[in-house]
């Protein structure tokens, strides 16, 4: 790792905590900073084309941003890069295992191996009635699906939610929560028996 | 009105989103699962939550998507750079590199023209190398753009605007001062760099003889090359050796 990057690292030392209070800029800080490493050394160490790299990166960091926001990640005890590249690693081995240059670590950091876990890479696959929540999720209001992505995906706090979406407080939100899902479960139903006929 | 269901999608929540649920609470949970009404209720959520986050997902794919555009569109002329133009900068910069040596390299000292100016260049980019037709998004990025065309000034405006303290980055700072033949700033920041922990240090050391040299510091400036020169393991022996060979003093 080159001192430029640890320079980088340094300075997302209050990454994790921006991220979870819902500073999206942050991530793309990240994207910004590491798109041009990870693509070069994806494209080089796997002979893979760019849009390939591309999409693996973009996987990697996904995959960053859920891992922190499910609190599998609450400080980056390794370097950053080390984290990301990691992950692309696994992930590009899945997916190009055959082009690999080479299966040893001599171009990564040492403790590389230690981000590649398996737990790490969320499973992206989508379901057919994944596919009917979405739908049905363009149905619902602006403000039930904003809180219901902020509650299940990006899973903020009930503060955090609050303050960015404009509840009173997080009781409320909770609440509201609770009705959102309920308008989501029944249309999923009447979906759902629609399709059993 | 609140759902009947509701404590069990709290607790369905509380236990997807990697939380521990007290003694009591799984134990609640354990005991509504054993309808199978709740169970289907349990897989229902599941799945909705599933959708919740598959939609989570195509929208930052969506950022993604825009962050890769707008890249593009603030730095339009950075998107292919051909290399008979980076080519052309180069050599323009070797040029201009040349020039200002022959004008100010006492004629008597020293070894020729042509490998003053050859052992002189400013150090090639391997810090971050930049790859054709690859946006440069970061200052520090557009910096060594500008650098590796020969665009030094650019290159030194853009990298003042980072707030990185990298001995590292501070080697190519210097390097552009050398480019742009400004001696005596490039002498101060390569000795700062050839004290630190930079991987550049030796590398350095060489260049804060050339910049001695152009100042007029010739004793100074030898002694370091001969200190170089004597130096087998030296990043830079080999040029020290070179300048020995070309010597006319």
């Amino acid at each position: 790792m080159t001192n430029e990057q640890e320079l980088l690292d340094l300075r997302y030392a209050n990454l994790v905590e921006d991220l979870q209070a819902g500073r999206q800029e942050e991530l793309r800080r990240v994207y910004d900073a590491y798109r041009t490493p990870f693509l070069r050394w994806a494209m080089s160490r796997f002979q893979i084309q760019k849009e390939d790299a591309l999409e693996v990166f973009q996987d990697v960091i996904l995959a960053f941003y859920e891992n922190v926001m499910n609190g599998k990640i609450d400080s980056l005890s390794s370097k950053l890069q080390t984290y990301l590249f990691g992950i692309g690693r696994f992930m590009l081995i899945k997916r190009f295992k055959a082009n690999e240059r080479s299966t040893s670590l001599e171009l990564l950091p040492a403790d590389t191996a230690n981000a590649l876990v398996e737990a790490d890479v969320p499973q992206m696959e989508i379901s057919e009635r994944s596919v009917m929540v979405q739908q049905a999720l363009q149905r619902l209001g602006t403000s039930c699906r904003d809180l219901l992505l902020a509650v299940y995906y990006h899973q903020y706090s009930g503060e955090v939610i609050a303050e960015r979406l404009g509840y009173k407080n997080p009781d409320v939100v909770k609440s509201q929560k609770a009705r959102c899902m309920k308008q989501l479960r029944d249309m999923m139903t009447r979906d759902f028996s629609r399709e059993d006929l | 009105m609140t759902d009947p269901h509701d404590s069990l999608f709290q607790l369905l929540d509380k236990q997807a989103s990697s939380q521990d649920l007290s003694a009591s609470e799984q134990q609640e949970l354990d005991q509504l699962m054993k309808d199978p009404e709740v169970q289907k209720l349990a897989a229902q959520h599941a799945e909705i939550r599933e959708g919740i986050v598959a939609q989570g997902r195509a929208n930052l794919r969506a950022s993604m998507a825009q962050w890769e555009q707008a890249s593009q569109q603030t730095t339009p002329g950075a998107r292919v750079i051909p290399f008979r133009t980076i080519g052309m900068a180069l050599v323009a910069a070797a040029a201009a590199v040349a020039l200002l040596f022959l004008l100010i390299r006492p004629s008597d000292q020293g070894p020729s023209r042509e490998l003053m100016a050859e052992l002189s260049q400013p150090y090639p980019n391997v810090l971050m190398p930049m790859e054709r037709g690859e946006s440069s998004s970061s200052l520090i990025q557009r910096g060594f753009e500008a650098y590796e065309n020969g665009d030094f000034a650019a290159a030194l405006s853009l990298f003042s605007q980072t707030d990185s303290l990298s001995s590292d980055l501070d080697f190519y700072r210097a390097n552009a001062h050398l480019g742009l033949g400004q001696w005596q700033e490039a002498e101060a920041l390569f000795s700062t760099v050839a004290q630190s922990s930079s991987r550049f240090g030796q590398q350095a050391e060489w260049y804060q003889a050339m910049a001695l040299w152009h100042q007029g510091r010739y004793d100074e400036a030898t002694t370091m090359i001969e200190q170089i020169a004597n130096t087998p393991d030296h990043e830079m022996h080999k040029r020290a050796k070179r300048w020995g060979k070309g010597g006319k003093g």
